[in-house]
């Protein structure tokens, strides 16, 4: 094992100032901690009057939380618990509704990682959260969103060739503006090479802001291209339709800030790509 | 030491995460919301667990797949409420419990209180857990099952926006 991994296994019972972490005290409290790491913790207790009143006020506040109740929870929560059922709760349905075509013939469908908690298939999108976006399945005000590559569907979670071009196509029941973003992610060389493959995004203008009504369906081709460099691996596309118009500040680094988050809708797709990358961009 | 065995069905493994750890998750949320909505924010939480209970299962440590989840919703919950709320809370039985801001980290973390919102989800968590939580690249490396050194860039980054914004050159990081 790498010093990499071991140091990522091993993690740190301990802020960078000297003191327990949160999360530590709590897993020595759960006991979710090794032999070694659970003495360690308590000596440190014994020794620490900082961490020791930070434990006895961390514990001062936990009590049994009961199970909530539909009459004092929020709405919101109240109608997923009673739907689900308290204490046996069932799994709540809240996929993100694409058109549903046939399966295609080239895209390589494969598993979503469930496991990484950022915005999956079936959860509300990290942008709609971050911009206080409607992420609802198919808002009304949205009739129909196709993405397609070679008249075939493109899902969340394909594996799509870079040298292929993707379709895009909006229909809208009332009139507004859309426009769509692309995150690429990126893969270190180094991170692979040690067993990580989180990526770094960075997002651009796919498509500007235009003007969109029922009558006049939105379409755009995202051109087929080289993989952009040998550790590019997905892309996530963000449509995002807003009753009123909106600009794009490409801020490096930050997402943009979008007005009247009540007014817009937004959906993403998120795929994995693969493909070589070129010698020279034609 | 009493550790639970999750291997039954999704109902019933969440019923043994709720009764064992949602009293923690509550301290967990007080940090970022007052007492009646941290409730309401809880039971969401939880409802999530069972959605994503397979990923649960597969990790070794269940307080620490808790606590990534909740800090995670909490940040993209603040984010989606339609007023501004203050990502730290300065009042609480939790709010002694700061970690001291370094003088290198006192920029990010002033960038991070004004910027949060605009930033990507997996760069806010680890900025979090770094300058607000003060944990180690390891640390934070373990909690998202990824490498220290991914880590390093992502607090590199952060630092980078952060003396960009400020007008700053580009600063090393803190040893």
């Amino acid at each position: 094992m790498s010093s990499s991994l071991a140091e990522t296994a091993r993690g740190d019972l301990f802020t960078r100032s000297g003191h327990l972490t949160l999360l530590t005290l709590d897993r020595f409290e759960t006991g979710d901690l090794s032999t070694h790491q659970f003495e360690e913790v308590g000596t440190h207790l014994a020794t620490c009057s900082t961490c020791s009143e930070a434990w006895g006020a961390a514990r001062s506040v936990a009590f049994p939380l009961p199970p909530p109740n539909t009459r004092s929870t929020g709405r919101r929560a109240a109608m997923r618990w009673a739907s689900a059922g308290i204490g046996s709760v069932v799994a709540v349905a809240a996929a993100l509704a694409l058109a549903i075509w046939l399966q295609p013939e080239r895209a390589q469908r494969s598993p979503h990682d469930d496991a990484h908690l950022s915005a999956g298939a079936y959860t509300t999108s990290s942008l709609s959260e971050r911009t206080g976006v409607t992420s609802n399945p198919l808002d009304d005000r949205v009739l129909d969103l196709r993405v397609e590559m070679n008249d075939a569907s493109i899902e969340t979670g394909d594996r799509i060739p870079w040298d292929e071009p993707l379709s895009f196509e909006l229909h809208t029941a009332s009139p507004g503006f859309v426009a769509v973003l692309v995150t690429e992610g990126e893969r270190d060389l180094e991170d692979l090479e040690a067993g990580d493959t989180e990526s770094s995004p960075h997002w651009a203008t796919l498509a500007p802001v235009v003007e969109i009504g029922p009558s006049t369906p939105w379409t755009h081709l995202h051109q087929a291209r080289p993989r952009p460099t040998t550790h590019s691996i997905s892309e996530r596309f963000s449509i995002v339709f807003c009753e009123s118009i909106f600009t794009l500040d490409e801020l490096e680094g930050l997402w943009p800030e979008l007005p009247d988050p009540t007014g817009c809708v937004l959906e993403t797709i998120d795929i994995l790509r693969f493909g070589n990358v070129a010698d020279s961009y034609s | 030491m009493r550790k639970p065995t999750y291997r039954g069905s999704n109902r019933s493994d969440v019923g043994l995460l709720y009764a064992e750890h949602s009293a923690r998750v509550l301290r967990w949320t007080l940090r970022f919301f007052a007492r009646d909505e941290a409730e309401e924010v809880v039971h969401e939480i939880f409802v999530k667990v069972l959605e994503r209970i397979d990923g649960f299962r597969n990790d070794a440590s269940p307080a620490t797949w808790l606590y990534r989840m909740t800090t995670n919703h909490c940040l993209n919950r603040l984010r989606n409420a339609s007023r501004r709320a203050e990502l730290w809370r300065e009042q609480g039985p939790l709010a002694e419990w700061t970690t001291p801001v370094a003088a290198a980290d006192q920029e990010p973390r002033t960038f991070l209180q004004q910027f949060w919102r605009q930033l990507d989800d997996d760069l806010l968590a680890v900025a979090f857990h770094y300058f607000v939580d003060g944990m180690t690249h390891a640390e934070i490396a373990r909690i998202h099952g990824c490498s220290a050194r991914t880590v390093g860039n992502r607090v590199d980054r952060l630092r980078a926006l952060a003396a960009v914004a400020s007008g700053d050159s580009i600063k090393e990081p803190h040893a």
